[in-house]
């Protein structure tokens, strides 16, 4: 079990690191800069925890066997190194990142056995299909993303993620403010605002929030593919993986365990908030956080991956290939925006300017 | 006794019949020193006659060859009121030849709201402008017909003038109630110069000066300028006064009478003030900002005796703020929103090319109904109190133009200011 001390942003409640060149805690959150004296004397309110969390994540691992890992084979990237793997005879011919070539590294040697995996659902048509559907009405589109010969490359791919679940406890202060008196004079309006301080706890149970575990597939674009549902997800068997590609996670558990935290701390931040009610506002002061039996497991998740290049630059959508949401940005044309809206905004212009001439305003 | 009593009777004979020729019995212009001719009398009589049939007002103009047994030529009017009018509503110019002065006499003392100072004093004017006796009681019954006219007054059945009269003079001393029952006194015509030097601050050659530069603001930005200088407020405030005699006068351009007005008051005890009033276009084009300018140039001036100096600075500024903007500039401006509204829709449409968003929260993980609120404490913290200025706004005032605004005596809308130094 392990403890982490973590310092509070006062203003919006996220966690404040040593900004070595201003020589202060500074929040990534929302930019503030606190002296770290000050910042140790924010004042708690009675009853409230210090800002510490207390977590702890736990997990059962097995081992891959010889006889899963005999008929696969792994394959790298030489322009990203990327590393997927596939079996022998689905074989791979270029990196589902970066849409490089790849070469054979040799025969898998695998680590950690992944817990779960949920198959695929949807086929390489659905993926198509989707795209397809997802590049429709788009305005500004570069001219690349319409050539419809790239939509082939889309390859299905099993993306590593470590899912942690737990029972959460958070302890979380606010100062609440409600207005309780209105009056006015000749001269002035006056309002009497009340402030309190208010204190919550409570605790939640979470289960399997997914974190992307390589590094090759932006944390982003795999969390906007959620939610994924992993009551549908099988106990881990390496025939799941024929046809697909499958990614070797290359961010371990322990990495893996903050971007969790945050996102349950958030979760519990917002819902003890929502209880601080009858106020005109509330703001955050300060959460911590308990772990009770947390645990967590690895896990495939099927993704239909197609990586286009656009002036030097890897643009990569993705399909949930369980559900069949589909994201991705699609890069935009700047200057035809600008283009456009110039040609649109001048006939706005040249209209008001009749109009207003019609009416006699100008 | 007897004796004394038939003198007495002789002599107001006498008297009567020297001031008051018998033939006038049937003329409303009483002649008795013969100035004027017979077609003259008949052509005279046309005139007050009409203006009694239109107006139902009894006007006269009587040349008397002197008002002795007088004490003011007022009471001689009076007299004459009462012997030859049945009217109740009654002007009487009299010109009493052998002092060279003339007065008016009013009925009921209407003169506060159809002949006022202003009325009376160009009507004075036009009579003493005059070449002839007979222009000159042409020139009176004109301006009698004019007042009338202007001020709505008309003869009916129903209603006679006097009524009129006095439903309108009610409805101008509550402006604020019913202010468009009184714009029927406002002036549809300009009576005045629009340089008018009733305190004799400026020279003939700088009234001729400031008469031609505001000649030609009036005709290049189709609003009036005015000047006007007074010795005395009449009572009234000095806004008060500039905006009757703006409204009174029948200054301004077109319907909407654009244009503005600057009053200095060159008062006893070195009483001084410039105020502007400003209506129509001049009212939406220069804002109270413009107007503080305007005064603090004048009276930069205006206080050292430089009344050129001063009402140069009135007509200059008041020009950059009537200034008509370039039509090419209201062009750019449209064509800068439409650009932005553009730009703000082609933006709005290229957002929906962006579809990938970092999740900041596990909501779609918490299992169901597991929240247990385990701890709950609101402590009092403080009580503060905010105060916030009130908007500051002027009586009677409200900020629908460019700047503030009032309401004048008339029922119009005003803008304008005032500073005294």
């Amino acid at each position: 079990m392990s403890t982490l001390l973590q310092q509070k942003c006062p203003n919006c409640g996220g966690s404040v690191s040593f900004d070595t060149g201003a020589q202060k805690l500074k929040c990534p959150f929302c930019d503030s800069e606190f002296d770290v004296e000050a910042a140790a004397g924010h004042r708690t309110p009675d009853g409230a925890a210090a800002a510490v969390d207390n977590i702890s994540w736990e997990s059962d691992t097995s081992e891959w066997t010889t006889d899963e890992t005999t008929g696969m084979r792994v394959y790298m990237c030489n322009s990203c190194s990327g590393e997927v793997v596939a079996d022998e005879t689905t074989g791979a011919t270029s990196c589902p990142y970066c849409g490089s070539p790849v070469v054979m590294k040799g025969q898998f040697d695998g680590a950690l056995r992944p817990h779960l995996v949920i198959p695929f659902k949807l086929d390489k048509e659905a993926a198509k299909k989707a795209f397809k559907q997802h590049m429709t009405g788009k305005k500004f589109v570069a001219r690349a993303f319409k050539d419809d010969n790239k939509i082939d490359e889309i390859k299905g791919v099993y993306v590593p993620h470590w899912l942690f679940s737990c029972q959460a406890e958070g302890q979380v202060s606010f100062v609440a403010e409600k207005t309780t008196k209105r009056w006015s004079d000749a001269d002035n309006n006056y309002t009497e605002i009340t402030e309190y301080d208010c204190y919550r706890s409570g605790n939640m149970i979470f289960d399997n929030v997914p974190v992307d575990g390589s590094t090759k597939m932006p944390d982003d674009l795999m969390e906007s593919l959620e939610p994924f549902n992993v009551n549908e997800a099988v106990p881990f068997n390496v025939g799941y993986l024929s046809g697909y590609l499958a990614d070797k996670f290359d961010v371990d558990a322990t990495s893996s365990m903050p971007r969790a935290n945050d996102r349950i701390r958030q979760s519990i931040a917002d819902n003890l908030k929502k209880t601080v009610d009858g106020y005109d506002s509330v703001t955050t002061i300060q959460s911590n956080m308990t772990v009770l039996g947390g645990d967590y497991k690895y896990a495939l998740y099927p993704v239909w991956l197609l990586t286009i290049k656009h002036k030097d630059k890897d643009h990569v959508f993705a399909m949930n290939g369980q559900t069949g949401k589909f994201v991705g940005n699609i890069p935009t044309d700047t200057k035809k925006v600008k283009t456009v809206g110039a040609l649109i905004g001048a006939g706005i212009g040249v209209a008001l300017w009749a109009v207003l001439n019609l009416i006699g305003l100008i | 006794m007897k004796k004394i009593i038939t003198t007495l009777l002789v002599a107001v004979f006498a008297l009567s019949f020297m001031l008051i020729p018998a033939s006038a019995d049937d003329f409303n212009t009483l002649d008795p020193t013969g100035l004027l001719t017979e077609d003259e009398m008949f052509a005279l009589e046309q005139l007050a006659v009409d203006i009694e049939e239109q107006y139902g007002y009894f006007a006269m103009i009587c040349f008397a060859e002197n008002t002795d047994g007088y004490e003011t030529i007022l009471d001689f009017g009076h007299d004459l009121y009462d012997s030859f009018s049945d009217k109740k509503y009654a002007v009487i110019f009299v010109d009493d030849l052998s002092q060279s002065l003339c007065d008016f006499f009013v009925s009921e003392n209407y003169e506060e709201y159809v002949f006022t100072h202003d009325v009376t004093t160009a009507i004075f004017n036009a009579y003493n402008e005059a070449e002839t006796y007979y222009l000159g009681a042409v020139a009176f019954y004109n301006g009698v017909a004019s007042a009338l006219e202007n001020a709505g007054i008309a003869a009916s059945e129903e209603t006679t003038a006097a009524e009129e009269i006095t439903d309108a003079a009610a409805g101008t001393q509550d402006t604020t109630e019913a202010p468009e029952e009184t714009t029927e006194f406002v002036k549809t015509e300009r009576l005045l110069p629009l340089v008018v030097d009733n305190a004799d601050i400026l020279t003939d050659e700088e009234e001729a000066y400031f008469l031609e530069r505001c000649q030609a603001f009036t005709d290049e930005y189709k609003c009036e300028i005015a000047i006007v200088t007074i010795t005395d407020l009449e009572g009234k405030t000095a806004q008060e006064y500039a905006d009757d005699f703006y409204d009174y006068n029948g200054y301004g351009y077109g319907e909407n009478k654009d244009g503005l007005l600057c009053l200095y008051l060159d008062g006893e005890e070195r009483q001084r003030n410039a105020t502007l009033t400003t209506s129509g276009t001049a009212q939406m084009n220069i804002g109270d900002d413009e107007i503080e300018d305007i005064l603090l140039a004048i009276a930069g001036s205006a206080k050292f005796g430089e009344f050129k100096d001063a009402f140069d600075w009135y007509i200059d500024l008041s020009e950059e703020a009537v200034k008509p903007v370039p039509p090419l500039f209201w062009l750019l401006i449209c064509l800068a929103v439409g650009m932005v509204i553009g730009l703000i829709i082609t933006n709005s449409m290229a957002s929906k090319n962006y579809s990938v968003h970092k999740k900041e929260t596990a909501a779609d993980y918490v299992r169901e109904g597991t929240l247990m609120i385990t701890g709950r404490n609101d402590i009092f913290r403080n009580t503060r109190v905010n105060v916030t200025p009130k908007p500051k706004s002027n009586s009677g005032k409200s900020s629908d133009s460019n700047g503030s605004t009032h309401t004048s005596s008339s029922g119009r809308s005003h803008g304008g200011g005032s500073i005294s130094f």
